[in-house]
């Protein structure tokens, strides 16, 4: 059997922005799989991200992304996948409004996915946008980032605002993506806890320069925490 | 395909993270526990890896590992393109049962040959054992 195509090919990326300089020689995505993103502020986590995403370029390097360069044909890649960050700004409209202006964009866009979602995500069609809590932003843009169904699932710091049950709203939509042996995520958390528990592989980034990349009980030993393993590579500052 | 249907009523399983035991390890001793109590009978489909990740919301890795390390107890076996099942314990007693059987036989036999006995009589004496033997098992 052969090995299943990666749904992300990182060579020897380079992306400069500034003083701040992010180098990543390998990475891979294997298909079926949920990968954490952790390390320190200003580490890189949503440069790497952004980049993935077609959203911003690259000095040196190659990337392919479902198997295209994100900086040469970025809106082919976000038709198969979804991109939520904490900081991504919401239309001022309804939600279900939302949904109905989301779902002109991507034809394979899943109106019986979104409803379940936004059950789920304990979110009203009717609801406002600027009415929402911080909280209630956070779970409309997982909603928006999952409803075409994309084959790769990039999510920067989603738990921002979400209390408990929110989080394993959260950690139940990651996994429902890769019950499908195809899709991936790849998430990116302060919650180190939440990490550790759901993601099978782990890219840990201190200052633009990887620290450790692989499976998670690899990285993680035995009677550790994530976060404790976080210690020992010294990072600096808090996860 | 709606988000989250489940065919199977899930385990009655509980995770700790404040417990200090690593997931995959309360995993093995709950199912482990269900099996022996009898509450999963021998031949219960269990759930598949990806189901059971999500209904536990540990990951994918965590449950291959509960399940390697089940099928090495000889509690749960796997069948290819069928699932997981429970295994039945009986099969499993005359597995063992059969190992340690293999194991006094090789050990008379070694011993007998540093007695100087050639194999052709330990056969011959090995038959007339048989035949006084068991009744039920004559050739």
């Amino acid at each position: 059997m052969t090995a299943p195509e990666p749904l992300v090919v990182l060579h020897n990326l380079e992306i400069r922005r500034g003083g701040f300089r992010l180098s990543v020689p390998e990475w891979k995505v294997p298909p079926g799989s949920v990968v954490g993103l952790v390390g320190p502020n200003g580490a890189g986590k949503t440069t790497l991200l952004h980049h993935l995403a077609g959203l911003a370029p690259r000095d040196a390097g190659e990337v392919r992304v479902l198997g295209l360069d994100p900086a040469r044909q970025p809106g082919r890649v976000r038709e198969g996948l979804g991109y939520m960050s904490d900081d991504l700004p919401v239309f001022d409209l309804r939600v279900g409004e939302l949904m109905a202006v989301l779902s002109g964009y991507y034809p394979r866009w899943d109106p019986s996915l979104v409803s379940d979602l936004l059950v789920r995500f304990e979110l009203e069609p009717g609801q406002r946008a600027r009415d929402l809590s911080k909280g209630q932003a956070t779970r409309l843009r997982i909603v928006c980032a999952l409803g075409h169904r994309p084959r790769i699932v990039l999510l920067d710091e989603p738990a921002t605002g979400l209390d408990l049950a929110g989080r394993r709203r959260l950690l139940e939509a990651v996994l429902e993506v890769v019950q499908d042996e195809e899709r991936a995520v790849i998430i990116s958390s302060h919650q180190v806890a939440d990490i550790e528990r759901i993601a099978d592989r782990l890219l840990v980034l201190a200052r633009g320069r990887v620290v450790a990349e692989g499976s998670t009980p690899e990285l993680v030993g035995e009677g550790q925490t994530l976060e404790e393993a976080m210690m020992r590579w010294e990072m600096g500052g808090a996860a | 395909m709606c988000i989250h249907t489940m065919t199977n009523p899930s385990l009655p399983l509980s995770l700790s993270q404040a417990s200090g035991v690593p997931f995959y390890r309360q995993l093995h001793d709950q199912i482990a526990a269900l099996i022996t109590s009898g509450t999963l009978p021998p031949g219960t489909l269990l759930p598949g890896v990806r189901q059971l990740a999500q209904d536990t919301l540990v990951s994918l890795i965590t449950v291959r590992r509960t399940y390697a390390d089940l099928e090495a107890a000889g509690l749960i076996e796997r069948r290819q393109g069928q699932g997981t099942y429970v295994r039945a314990m009986a099969e499993d007693t005359r597995q063992h049962a059969r190992e340690e059987a293999q194991q006094v036989l090789a050990e008379a036999v070694s011993r007998a040959r540093q007695l100087g006995l050639p194999d052709s009589e330990q056969r011959r004496f090995l038959s007339t054992l048989w035949t006084d033997g068991d009744p039920d098992d004559r050739p």
